[in-house]
C-alpha cells in the first residue's frame, strides 16, 4: 500500500505533540510526515520562555524534540518557507517559495500571536514595533528582550494575568524595575475574586514589583525609541522598555483564506475535524471547539489525543468534549493554583472560604451537589494535586471532605499525596502519573535526578516539579537522597573540581587511569575520561602522563572529525592575519590532497575540510604551519579588525594586539573552547563583546574588556571586568581571567554561562581587585601552562601511538 | 561463523579502537585496558560514524559523531533501540587478534530490525569510507 501524506502546519507545541501521539500509534509506518514552521528549530516548550526570561532556565533546555528527533522519525521539517495558501480541492499547500506540496491529511497547527491593544505610538513608521517595545510568544521575543533588558533600567509590563506576571518577575530576576500596568481593578480578574487578587497583589509588591490598576493604555511615549506610557487618564509612566502580555488571537488567516469554517478560531467537530471536511483536522490554540478557544497547554493535550486517535485510526470513535481549565502561576515567591469557576453561578453552589491575609494566604473551594467546581489557593498549594483530581474527574467529595480541603489541624500534605490514586497525571506535558513515578522509585532511582532522567517528569514546563519531588520523596519512603553529583566534577569520582585537583596533587596522580583506579573506585567511565585529562594537563602541564586513549578522537588526531569520517585542519593564522606565502602554500595542499571544501571561518582563519585521516601528517608537513586548535576545548582564535594600521576610525591597534594575545595563549587547554576578539574602536566589527574574552579600545589609548560573551547558540554580551591601559596589561587580564576560568569552571562549561553562575563582581574581585591576594598565583600557573606548550602537529613527523593516522588496518598476513 | 587472524594486538594502543580489514569485510576492534579486545560492526547505526574512533571504557563505547553509546559485549545501545552488531575476539597466544566473523557478506547487516532501517543513511557517501567499503 502506498504510503499516505501527512502534512502538519505549525511545528509548535500542538503541531508536535500531534505528531508524537500520532507516531506513537504508528503512525510512522503509514504515513510520510512533513512539519511546515515558522521557527528554524525544534520544537521547544513555550511555557518555559518564562523561565528563560527569569535566568532559572536555559533556553536549550526547554527543547521538547530538537532536529535530530524529525530526522529519526523520518520526519520532513520545512522552515524555511511559510505556508501561504491551502487549496482543499486540490488536496495540495502552497509555501511561499511557490512550492506546491500535496496531501492525503492535513494538520492545521497554526497556533496563535499575542495580540496589542490599539494603542498610539505602539509601532514606529516602518509599521515594526518600536524600538524596546515586545510582546512575548517566541524564543526569538525573548532573545530579543533580554538583549535589550541588558541596556535597559525600567520595564513596564501591561496586562496583568498569567504571562504579564511571570514576565513582570523575570525582567525583576534581570535587575529591572518593573511595574505592571493592568486595564482591569485585580490582577488575574479572569482566574480570581477580589479578595484573592488583593493578596496576590500584596505578594507581588513584596517582590518588588509595583503594580498599576485601572490603567487604560492610551500611548507609548518616545521619538525613535520608547521612553514611556501615557494612560487615559493623562497620567504618564518614564521607562525604556514595554512588554505586552494583553493575551493571544488565533492565527486563523490561513484557514479563512482556504474556505474552511473559521469564527473566533478555526471551528473543529469532535473528531478535531474541521467542520465539513473529511481530511483536514486542526489542533491546539488556533481551534475553536464548543464556542471555547483555549490558551493553555493541557487542552492541547488532550485535542492531540483525540486527532491521533483518528487520524490514525487507533480509536475511529474518539471524541474530544472540551477541557477543564487548571492554572498554574509560575512565579517564585508566590505559589498560586485556580482551577474551574472563580465565583458561584448557581444557587446550589456552596464557597467555602479561608483566607489569612497576613501570611498571603487565601483559599477557596466552590462545591456543587458533593463535587468540585471551582478552587483557588494562593500561598499553600500543598493540596492542589488532590483538588486537580477531585475537580478533573468530577469525584463526589465525601461528607467531610471541604474540612479535608484545609488541612486544618488535619493530616499533613504528605495524606494527600497517598490519596492520589496511581494513575492521576502529575506532569502534565510529559503525561506522567503518579505510578509511574512510584514504580520509577521502586526500580532502586533514589535522587530526583533521575527519576527525571527516566520519566522526563517536571523536565516540560516545570510547574509540577515540587509535586514530583512530594511523590518521590514519598515513594521512597524518605530514602530519598539529595543530589550532591550535581557538583561533582565527573560523575564517577564524588568530588567538586577543586576537591579533585587538591586530591590529584596530593596522592601525585599523573594519568587519567591512576586518577580511576585510586579516586573513582576502578570505574572506567568513558564519559569522564577527557574531562579528567583536561584537568590533569591543567594541574601538571608538561609532566601530566598523556595516555592518549582518555582523549576524544579530535584530540588524538589533531583535527576535528565531520559526519563522513574525514577531518577538517585549521592551520594558526593569528588574528587573521596571513600572507600570500601562506596562502600560495594552503592553496597548494588543498590541490594536492584534493580537498572538497575550503572555507573562510568565523574566526578569520582557513578551513581545509574533507581531509583524510592518513592524510593529516602529510597535510601538516606541507602546509608548514602549526595547528589553530579549532577541533580542541582549548584556546582557538582571537578574530581582530584592521585596527589604526588602515582603519580611519582606529582607536587602538586591535590587529597587533591580538596576534600578541592569540601567539602567547595558543592552544591552552580550558574546560571549554576559547575564542577571542579585539576591536579597534566601538564599532566593534571583530565582535569582541560577544567573544569569551573581548577588548574594545576606547579613548585614550585604554582597552574595555569584555568576558563571558557569547554569540552561537547562546547570545549574550559579555560583562565588563575591567578597563586597561596598555596592550600588556591587556595580555596580563586574559591570563590571569582564563587560568581562574580553567580552574574553577566545570567541564564543557563556556565562559557565557561560568559568568552567570559566578557573578561578575565576584570574578572582578579575585582576578582584578585581587581580594583573595590569589593574582599573582594566577599569572605565574597560566605562565607554567604556556611554557608547556607544543605544536601538536609535530606528531607529523613522530606518530605517538600504533596506527595514529590509519582509518583502516589491513588484516594479519 | 569462522575465526579469522586479524592484526596484531600491537597495532592497537591501549584502550583505544582501530578499523581493521579481515577477510574482505571492516570490523572496528578495540584493545581494553586490562588487555582484552572487543569487536564490533565498524559504522554506526545513527549517521555512520567510525566507532573505531569512539571513546571505550567499562565495556562502554561512546560513537564520535553524536555520542550514542553501546554495550562494547552485548552491542545493546543505551536509550535507543537501535544496536549494533559484535563478533567473539580473543588474542591468541603469539598477539595476533583472532575474530569470530559470520561468513556471510557484506557484514554489518545483522539480525537486528533496526538496522535495515538506519542502513541506507549509515553509507556515509563521500570518501574515504565508500571507496573502502567493498
Amino acid at each position: 500500500m502506498d504510503r499516505e501524506r501527512l502534512l502538519v502546519i505549525g511545528n509548535g507545541m500542538a503541531g508536535a505533540r500531534a505528531v508524537e501521539e500520532i507516531l506513537d500509534r504508528g503512525g510512522g509506518d503509514r504515513f510520510d510526515i512533513t512539519m511546515f514552521g515558522d521557527e528554524p528549530y525544534g520544537n521547544y516548550n513555550r511555557i518555559s520562555l518564562t523561565n528563560v526570561l527569569a535566568g532559572s532556565e536555559d533556553s536549550r533546555e526547554i527543547f521538547l524534540n530538537p532536529l535530530e528527533w524529525y530526522e529519526e522519525n523520518g520526519i520532513t521539517l520545512l522552515a524555511g518557507a511559510p505556508v501561504v495558501g491551502i487549496d482543499r480541492h486540490a488536496r495540495t499547500v502552497r509555501t511561499a517559495d511557490g512550492q506546491r506540496h500535496p496531501y492525503d491529511v492535513l494538520v492545521i497547527a497554526t497556533g496563535s500571536r499575542p495580540w496589542f491593544p490599539p494603542v498610539d505610538g505602539l509601532r514606529g513608521a516602518d509599521g515594526e514595533l518600536k524600538p524596546g517595545v515586545f510582546g512575548f510568544r517566541t524564543m526569538a521575543d525573548c532573545d530579543a528582550m533580554l538583549a535589550w533588558a541588558e541596556g535597559a533600567q525600567s520595564v513596564a509590563v501591561v496586562g496583568g494575568g498569567l504571562l504579564g506576571l511571570e514576565a513582570g518577575r523575570g525582567l525583576l530576576e534581570r535587575g529591572l524595575d518593573v511595574e505592571i500596568v493592568h486595564r482591569s481593578a485585580r490582577l488575574m480578574n479572569l482566574q480570581l475574586d477580589a479578595e484573592a487578587a488583593e493578596i496576590l497583589h500584596r505578594s507581588v509588591a513584596e517582590l518588588g514589583v509595583r503594580v498599576r490598576l485601572d490603567a487604560s493604555t492610551a500611548r507609548v511615549l518616545g521619538e525613535d525609541r520608547v521612553e514611556g506610557l501615557a494612560f487615559a487618564d493623562g497620567t504618564q509612566l518614564a521607562c525604556d522598555m514595554v512588554v505586552f502580555a494583553t493575551g493571544i488571537r488565533p492565527n486563523i488567516e490561513l484557514a479563512a483564506r482556504a474556505g474552511l469554517r473559521v469564527e473566533r478560531g478555526i471551528v473543529a467537530d469532535d473528531a478535531m475535524r474541521v467542520l465539513d471536511e473529511d481530511d483536514v483536522y486542526t489542533v491546539g490554540e488556533c481551534v475553536q471547539h464548543r464556542g471555547e478557544v483555549y490558551g493553555l497547554v493541557a487542552p492541547l493535550w488532550e485535542q492531540a489525543t483525540v486527532l491521533a486517535d483518528r487520524i490514525t485510526g487507533a480509536n475511529p470513535h474518539a471524541e474530544y468534549h472540551g477541557s477543564k481549565l487548571a492554572t498554574k502561576l509560575k512565579v517564585s515567591g508566590v505559589d498560586l493554583a485556580q482551577m474551574g469557576i472563580v465565583e458561584p453561578e448557581d444557587e446550589r453552589d456552596e464557597v467555602v472560604r479561608f483566607a489569612e491575609p497576613r501570611r498571603g494566604v487565601y483559599k477557596t473551594v466552590i462545591v456543587r451537589e458533593g463535587k468540585l467546581v471551582g478552587a483557588i489557593l494562593l500561598g499553600d498549594v500543598s493540596r492542589v494535586s488532590f483538588l486537580t483530581q477531585a475537580y478533573d474527574r468530577g469525584t463526589v467529595l465525601p461528607e467531610e471532605g471541604v474540612s479535608l480541603l484545609f488541612d486544618l489541624g488535619g493530616p499533613p500534605a504528605e495524606v494527600s499525596i497517598e490519596e492520589l490514586p496511581d494513575d492521576a497525571q502529575v506532569c502534565d506535558c510529559n503525561g506522567v502519573s503518579k505510578g509511574d513515578l512510584r514504580s520509577c522509585v521502586a526500580t532502586g532511582k533514589r535522587t530526583l535526578r533521575e527519576v527525571q532522567g527516566a520519566t522526563r517528569a517536571g523536565m516540560g514546563c516545570g510547574s509540577c516539579k515540587a509535586e514530583v519531588l512530594q511523590i518521590v520523596e514519598w515513594a521512597a519512603g524518605g530514602a530519598l537522597e539529595a543530589d550532591p553529583a550535581a557538583d561533582w566534577y565527573v560523575p564517577a569520582i564524588p568530588m567538586t573540581k577543586r576537591q579533585l585537583m587538591a586530591a590529584v596533587r596530593e596522592r601525585g596522580l599523573h594519568s587519567v587511569s591512576a586518577v580511576l583506579a585510586e579516586l573513582g573506585g576502578g570505574t572506567e567511565d568513558p564519559q569522564a575520561k577527557p574531562a579528567l585529562a583536561s584537568l590533569l594537563r591543567l594541574v601538571w602541564g608538561a609532566a601530566y602522563d598523556d595516555e592518549r586513549d582518555a582523549r576524544f578522537i579530535n584530540d588524538r588526531v589533531h583535527a576535528n572529525i565531520q559526519h563522513d569520517g574525514t577531518f577538517s585542519v585549521v592551520p594558526r593564522i593569528a588574528g587573521g592575519v596571513t600572507s600570500s606565502d601562506q596562502l600560495r602554500r594552503i592553496a597548494d595542499v588543498a590541490d594536492k590532497y584534493t580537498v572538497p571544501m575550503i572555507k573562510i571561518t568565523g574566526g578569520q582563519r582557513i578551513d581545509l575540510l574533507g581531509v583524510r585521516k592518513e592524510d593529516l601528517p602529510k597535510v601538516w608537513k606541507d602546509l608548514d604551519m602549526p595547528s589553530g586548535y579549532a577541533y580542541g576545548k582549548s584556546f582557538r582564535t582571537v578574530k581582530t579588525c584592521v585596527g589604526t594600521d588602515f582603519c580611519r576610525f582606529g582607536l587602538g591597534d586591535s590587529t597587533t594586539l591580538g596576534v600578541r594575545i592569540e601567539e602567547r595563549f595558543k592552544g591552552l587547554e580550558s574546560p571549554a573552547k576559547l575564542k577571542l576578539g579585539v576591536a579597534g574602536c566601538p564599532r566593534n566589527c571583530s565582535e569582541a563583546m560577544v567573544k569569551d574574552v573581548g577588548f574594545v579600545a576606547v579613548e585614550g589609548g585604554r582597552w574595555e574588556m569584555y568576558v563571558g560573551g557569547a554569540a552561537g547558540a547562546h547570545v549574550r554580551k559579555g560583562d565588563v571586568l575591567c578597563t586597561v591601559d596598555t596592550a600588556d596589561e591587556a595580555i596580563q587580564m586574559t591570563g590571569r581571567f582564563i587560568q581562574y576560568y580553567r580552574e574553577n569552571a566545570k567541564w564543557l562549561e563556556r565562559t557565557y554561562t561560568f559568568m552567570e553562575r559566578v557573578a561578575v563582581d565576584e570574578v572582578r574581585a579575585v582576578v582584578v581587585e585581587d581580594r583573595d591576594g590569589e593574582a599573582a598565583r594566577l599569572d605565574e600557573a597560566v605562565q607554567a601552562s604556556v611554557d608547556a606548550y607544543r605544536d601538536p602537529w609535530l606528531e607529523a613527523r613522530e606518530p605517538k601511538t600504533a596506527n595514529q593516522f590509519r582509518s583502516v588496518v589491513a588484516e594479519a598476513s | 561463523m569462522t575465526e579469522h587472524r586479524a592484526a596484531s594486538l600491537a597495532d592497537i594502543p591501549v584502550g583505544e579502537g582501530r578499523m581493521l580489514r579481515v577477510g574482505g569485510h571492516l570490523v572496528a576492534v578495540f584493545h581494553l585496558r586490562g588487555g582484552t579486545v572487543r569487536a564490533t560492526q565498524a559504522w554506526c547505526p545513527h549517521r555512520g560514524g567510525p566507532l573505531a574512533d569512539g571513546l571505550v571504557g567499562d565495556g562502554s563505547l561512546i560513537c564520535p559523531l553524536h555520542g550514542r553509546t553501546f554495550d562494547l559485549a552485548s552491542g545493546d545501545a543505551q536509550r535507543s533501540e537501535v544496536g549494533i552488531a559484535t563478533y567473539p575476539a580473543r588474542v591468541d597466544d603469539d598477539g595476533t587478534i583472532m575474530l569470530e566473523l559470520p561468513d556471510a557478506r557484506p557484514l554489518p547487516c545483522t539480525t537486528d530490525a533496526g538496522w535495515d532501517e538506519v542502513a541506507p543513511d549509515a553509507a556515509p557517501a563521500d570518501p574515504p569510507f565508500a571507496a573502502q567499503r567493498e
